[in-house]
């Protein structure tokens, strides 16, 4: 683990133990690095010897890796350190493919650098790509392949005949020419049209031991939740509309529950039935954390079988795996408070579910990841999240 | 570039021994790739010449950019040869520690025998002895004892390995060859993953190579520092589920919250009971994100799979338990669970568990089943069906290993021989037996079920009492928060303010019944009603019709989605009883409560005895109580929604005309009335339901006579029925239809409604012309002269020229209407003519005190017919008395008299037990004017007071709202 992961990592751990931890949340988020300065240390790792704060030295050198693996420079890559953009997948391969790393390479570079997943073999592109990196060949080889292969839409997930990206990539592993792959990839077209199928059916399955009946959730919201409401509230006055609908087996219920937002003062919320105006410019929130955080239509597409960004997947997983995780031993124990190597077992519990759908392990410089794994580490781990998501609610003034 | 070349077929390998001397195998074909080699099946020639075959393993990295020259040499780029030579010494150190293990006691036969190694083509071989067989990956056990058997073989192995000092890090079904007629021993081979277990600190970014579904957490991060044998041990468990349920392993197949559907794996069938317990436990100390959540030993697993392979083993008999799925919500029954435990921890070897259907007898057992399961060493769930023989000789039901009906022998050999069986099972063991639904009675079946030596509990509808049998009764849930959580559990959400109040009038209306509960939650939640539409809908239509669509309901262990109806008659069963039972349901199932007399339901039924009754008392169906029979409301509900047979029709005919008989002979007398009416109302409301019923005219014949004497607070019930009669008047008597129409105007002068009372009276007036009889048509006068009254309020001594009018017009009508009942015949025109005289007399003594001869002679007159009639003691005495008063108070004063005849008055309308209207209207109003008059406005005020309280105890119904505002103006009047 690199510095940079093990100073977040301990942050994480001592945040929980401070007593204002909103502000040293905020601080936190603040130290968090950018696109570019993860970009800045593999470059060092990968042979630049300039100044780190030379852009034009940096961006020379990257377009001498692209040129010298007969690629056309990205466009507005100048902006990548001057306005600390993020950049797409395919900029991702790109610059994998210019600096020649190995498989297990690209896999770190997604995941530290870019806060994204490596291959996902459900996208032919990828599913080449990840051949092509095991075998050593270059962009315009693997080019030359992409091209020669059907092309396949994004489609809904039938669970019914789902191949997991898993088995993909071992199949792919197991062709041995560029024909066979070729071949293979237009026999079997119809793999390709959904990804993230682990994770879908992961997320599924967690919802389901939530929101059943007698589920994890409904559970809780009987037996231990406490409400979001007005701290008045308005006695004798007749509940609204809006209000009388609520049910608590209902997708948006359950949402606001595990993200402790349930509750009268959720009213205003309710007509979108979205949270992302507390969530907007919140002073306690990265932009990376805000980006993609789980919401209610993205659970509803997971369990549709519509397909969402990877991103969305994976955050709603972690936040799915992490309510299921304490609210168990919430329920087991009668109170909230995490047992002794709870947040261990917790860890590794959301670390398989990552792994096993092919995602990044929580990471400590990915700012979602860091307020999980800030909760996990609190006395009260379920509840510190909520107070935190109660807490971007008040800064946020909605 | 990286694609790999295998060798050709008849390629011929030679290489040197360690005596220098030449070895020589032929590569036959290729047999698999691996992540690191290739494996071919090849041969050599022994000493006689003959061919041994031989599996011979190429380090050939796939990740590497490695090349096959013609010669069959590996050639990799200069980059890469360092990485070439980590993989063959890997290769190198897998065969030394291959054969030291193969060389240590106990692995021998579990280990691939690594023949020799050799280098040439720039690689690594390894040659190992050809074995029969195939690795598990391809193998199929035969039984599920087979398949733990063959993963306690490997973890023995991989135990061996651990003891040895190594993790073998690749536990997956490809690595296992299972060997040709013995399960009991396998062989692993690729031991490329192995890892020494001391010297793992420097292993932080150790990538070691996993396979998926089989690896822990751990290695999948690739954190070589953190494995131990707990690593091999995840993977152990992942091989176990892997062959119960044909797929790896995924993550949320592991840690406390997973959950095993043993219903889904490669063996179904009936095991002994502790053996899913056994591999759930199994499952939780090895498929754990957490390593310290696993075993830390491979010896904790191999003990484990151990006694799971004893609980695995279907040759020895065994009796296998009943499976109760899920939770369901129990709220309530403290008393009755703490009694099942308590009997539990007695010594009393049966229980019955008695209620009528729905009320919750099954869920409160299988909750205590869920509650004490853990304690017991068999539990066993039947369903009744049949008999005891039947039920118990069931071999879908109750399981008992090896155990099958002969056909040669009967159904109670069988049974004897099997409860034979089960007791050398049971006893000494804690033992559970439910029977469900026992609807049989205690033959001679009963003690041989006993014999078995375990504890039984009897669930059934009937009454068991007396049977010597302990007993614990089931009702309806004793709190009404108990009842109200019940309902907001089904509903899915809490109700609040007025709601409750609507709640606990539905809660009244099943009598607390779980089940109607139940299903009127699920109704209103799954038709999106509110409660006061539900509410409604259920005082309207009962709560079985309340809307169309269907619900979810859980019965017996299965679950359904049907309409309301269908679930009632389903739990109730109702169509498996005999036809003269159905029959006597079907009969008290017309009255509500307090039901009918038996007296009564036996001369109804024309039944000879009271034994159908008695039978359906014992079973449960229906209450007997304080000389009355009576049905649960639910079970009424569902008679209700029965179908009417003919028979069943000719009982609510002979009902309806009776009750009409009755009603007439009641007459205007209250006491008892209100009881009448109510078991009138209550035989209409259900026969209403059935088309060819309501259609009859015994049928319009009752509802006319129950509409007749409804207190007219109901005039909602009163107009709407009204309305229906008045279209339907054919066949009718028409002094009954006259007296309708003089309810419906008089109540539509109390709603200040003129125009519509005056509509009444033209329809009565064309209905009067074609009738002959003389008191239909002084009922009409009556009813005009009282819509004068209430025209002009009260306003006879300020006659302005349209009072005047008025009043004459009321004087007249009064006086056609004494004409016309002073003709008339019959019982009825007696009482008639009374009233009209006496009222004749109240209005001159009110408007013209000053003639007292008059009132005073029709006073007398009235009197006189009150004597002769033998009418003192009704309500037309009373009349009398109120007459006389109001002579006493306006024509001679008299305030001795008044008070008097008033008291009486009073005490003979209240010992009529008179409705509250017409009591305050008849005695209260009059009573108030007459104090007023005679100066005592206090008593006038206490009265109108007394008026107005009585009003207060109906603050829902407008007539009285009505009333009691009238009241407070004749107050505020007073003190003017």
């Amino acid at each position: 683990m690199g510095k940079y992961t093990d100073f977040l990592t301990d942050k994480s751990y001592a945040i929980s133990d401070e007593e204002d931890y909103m502000e040293e949340l905020k601080k936190a988020a603040e130290l968090f690095r950018t696109f570019d300065g993860a970009l800045d240390t593999f470059l060092a790792e990968h042979g630049y010897l300039g100044q780190l704060g030379d852009v034009e030295a940096k961006l020379g050198f990257l377009e001498q890796k692209l040129e010298a693996a007969g690629i056309d420079a990205p466009r507005n890559m100048k902006k990548w350190f001057t306005e600390h953009k993020r950049i797409e997948r395919r900029t991702a391969f790109l610059i994998c493919f210019a600096f020649g790393l190995r498989v297990e390479e690209v896999g770190d570079f997604f995941r530290r650098i870019c806060l994204m997943r490596s291959f996902d073999c459900h996208d032919m592109e990828e599913a080449v790509y990840y051949y092509a990196f095991r075998h050593g060949l270059n962009y315009g080889e693997a080019r030359g392949i992409v091209d020669r292969l059907p092309l396949v839409k994004a489609g809904r997930l039938d669970t019914k005949d789902v191949i997991y990206t898993r088995h993909l990539m071992k199949e792919v592993e197991q062709i041995d020419s560029v024909e066979a792959l070729v071949a293979y990839l237009t026999e079997h077209a119809g793999k390709f049209g959904y990804n993230n199928a682990t994770a879908y059916q992961a997320v599924r399955i967690v919802w389901e031991q939530l929101a059943s009946p007698q589920g994890l959730a409904i559970r809780e919201r009987r037996k231990l939740y406490a409400g979001f409401d007005m701290e008045e509230p308005k006695t004798g006055e007749p509940r609204g509309r809006k209000e009388r609908k609520r049910s608590e087996d209902s997708i948006w219920e359950i949402y606001l529950q595990i993200l402790g937002l349930a509750g009268s003062q959720a009213a205003p919320f309710y007509k979108n039935r979205s949270i992302k105006p507390i969530l907007r410019e919140n002073p306690f929130l990265h932009p990376f954390a805000e980006e993609s955080f789980p919401d209610r239509d993205g659970l509803t597409k997971i369990l549709n079988g519509e397909h969402i960004s990877y991103e969305r997947v994976r955050k709603i997983m972690i936040l799915l795996v992490f309510y299921r995780f304490w609210v168990d031993r919430a329920l087991k124990e009668n109170h909230y408070s995490a047992g002794y190597g709870d947040a261990d077992r917790c860890l590794a519990s959301m670390d398989d579910f990552l792994t096993d759908a092919g995602y990044p392990a929580l990471y400590p410089g990915n700012p979602y990841d860091f307020v999980i794994l800030f909760a996990i580490h609190a006395e009260t781990p379920l509840l510190t999240f909520r107070d935190f998501m109660r807490e971007l609610y008040f800064a946020a003034e909605v | 570039m990286g694609e790999r070349t295998p060798l050709g077929q008849n390629t011929e390998l030679r290489f040197r021994n360690h005596e220098g001397g030449e070895v020589c195998y032929v590569i036959r074909n290729v047999a698999g790739y691996g992540g690191t080699c290739m494996v071919y099946d090849g041969y050599y020639r022994n000493t006689t010449g003959a061919r041994k075959a031989v599996r011979i393993k190429e380090c050939y990295p796939y990740c590497l950019t490695v090349t096959r020259e013609k010669s069959g040499e590996l050639r990799v780029p200069e980059r890469e040869e360092h990485r070439l030579e980590a993989f063959r010494l890997q290769a190198r150190e897998s065969f030394a520690i291959s054969n030291e293990l193969y060389r240590t006691a106990g692995l021998s036969n579990s280990i691939s025998n690594l023949l020799d190694l050799y280098e040439g083509n720039n690689t690594v071989y390894i040659v190992s002895s050809y074995m029969e067989g195939n690795t598990l990956a391809e193998y199929e056990p035969e039984t599920l004892l087979d398949a733990v058997k063959l993963v306690s073989s490997v973890a023995g192995s991989i135990g061996r390995i651990h003891r040895k000092g190594y993790l073998y890090l690749d536990v997956k079904p490809e690595n296992i060859f299972v060997l040709p007629e013995t399960v009991e021993l396998v062989q692993l081979f690729d031991f490329d993953s192995m890892l020494p277990m001391i010297r793992r600190e420097g292993l932080k970014e150790y990538r070691i190579s996993y396979s998926e579904g089989f690896a822990p957490v751990e290695q999948k991060k690739g954190d070589g520092s953190r494995l131990g044998a707990f690593s091999d041990v995840y993977s152990v468990g992942a091989l176990l589920f892997f062959l119960l349920f044909g797929r790896a392993p995924r993550a949320y197949d592991c840690g406390g919250q997973a959950e095993y559907d043993f219903g889904s794996i490669n063996w179904p069938g009936c095991y002994q009971d502790s053996l899913f317990f056994e591999i759930t436990d199994f499952f939780r100390h090895t498929l754990q994100s957490y390593p310290d959540d696993r075993y830390q030993e491979m010896e904790e697993a191999a003990r484990q799979l151990a006694v799971i392979q004893r609980y695995a083993d279907r040759s020895i008999p065994y009796l296998c338990s009943s499976v109760i799925p899920g939770q369901e919500t129990v709220i309530g029954r403290d008393r009755e669970l703490g009694a099942l435990s308590e009997w539990w921890a007695g010594g009393e070897q049966v229980i019955f568990v008695s209620g009528m259907g729905g009320i919750g007898k099954s869920t409160l057992v299988r909750q205590f089943w869920r509650a004490h399961r853990e304690r017991m060493d068999h539990a066993v769930y039947l369903y009744f069906h049949g008999s005891l023989c039947e039920t118990v000789g069931d071999d879908d039901q109750l399981v008992l290993n090896l155990y099958e009906k002969n056909p040669a022998e009967t159904g109670r050999e069988y049974f004897k021989r099997k409860i034979k069986g089960i007791r050398k099972l049971a006893a000494g063991t804690a033992t559970l037996l439910v029977i469900d639904n026992f609807e049989g009675s205690l033959d001679e079946d009963f003690p041989v079920l006993l014999r078995a030596g375990w504890r039984v509990i009897v669930v059934t509808r009937a009454d068991m009492e007396g049977t010597g049998y302990r007993q614990l009764r089931v009702g309806e849930l004793s709190s009404q928060e108990e009842l109200r959580e019940l309902f907001f559990a089904k509903l899915g959400r809490r109700l609040e303010g007025a709601e409750i109040g609507q709640l606990d009038r539905m809660v009244e209306g099943v009598a607390g019944h779980t089940l109607a509960l139940e299903l009127i939650a699920k109704q209103i939640a799954g038709s999106y009603l509110t409660m006061g539409q539900a509410l409604a809908l259920t005082e309207q239509k009962g709560f079985s019709e309340m809307a169309p669509e269907r619900v979810g309901f859980h019965k017996d262990g299965r679950s359904y989605c049907a309409r309301v109806p269908a679930i009632l008659q389903s739990v109730c069963g109702l169509e498996r009883m005999a036809e003269e039972k159905q029959r006597v349901l079907k009969a008290v199932s017309l009255f509500d409560m307090p039901g009918i007399a038996l007296a009564e339901l036996k001369a109804l039924l024309e039944l000879e005895s009271f034994d159908e009754i008695n039978e359906l008392r014992e079973e449960g169906w229906l209450y007997v109580q304080g000389g009355n029979a009576w049905l649960h409301p639910l079970i009424r509900e569902i008679n209700h929604q029965g179908a009417w047979k003919a028979g069943d029709r000719r009982i609510a005919i002979r009902e309806m005309e009776l009750l009409s008989q009755r009603l007439r002979l009641t007459g205007q007398e209250t006491k008892g009335r209100m009881g009448r009416l109510s078991q009138a109302r209550s035989v209409l409301n259900c026969c209403s339901k059935d088309r060819k019923l309501s259609g009859c005219h015994s049928y319009k014949k009752l509802l006319l006579a129950v509409v007749l004497h409804t207190p007219r607070d109901q005039e909602k019930y009163i107009m709407a029925q009204a309305a229906f009669l008045l279209r339907h008047t054919d066949g009718q008597n028409p002094k009954d239809i006259m007296k309708l129409y003089d309810y419906m105007v008089y109540l539509y002068c109390q709603r200040q409604e003129f125009a519509s009372a005056r509509s009444s009276l033209a329809s009565a007036f064309r209905f009067v012309k074609a009738q002959s009889d003389p008191f239909v048509h002084g009922v009409y006068y009556e009813m005009l002269g009282g819509y004068y009254d209430s025209v002009l309020d009260g306003a006879y001594c300020l006659p302005g020229r349209r009072e005047k009018r008025l009043f004459e017009k009321m004087l007249a009508a009064n006086r056609k209407a004494i004409y016309f009942m002073e003709q008339a015949k019959g019982e009825e025109a007696g009482p008639c003519l009374i009233k009209d005289m006496l009222g004749e007399a109240m209005l001159l003594i009110r408007c013209r005190p000053e003639g007292a001869e008059e009132p005073r002679r029709l006073i007398h007159m009235a009197g006189r017919l009150i004597r002769r009639q033998g009418q003192k003691e009704t309500q037309a005495g009373t009349a009398y008395d109120m007459a006389r008063a109001w002579y006493y108070t306006l024509c001679e004063p008299n305030q001795a008299l008044v008070r008097r005849y008033l008291k009486k008055a009073g005490e003979a309308y209240r010992a009529f037990g008179t409705p509250g209207l017409d009591y305050i209207d008849d005695y209260i109003v009059p009573a108030a004017n007459m104090m007023c008059e005679l100066g005592e406005e206090p008593e006038a005020s206490r009265l109108l007071e007394e008026g107005a309280a009585r009003c207060d105890s109906f603050p829902d119904m407008i007539p009285y709202i009505r009333k009691k505002r009238e009241l407070m103006g004749y107050q505020r009047e007073l003190w003017k």
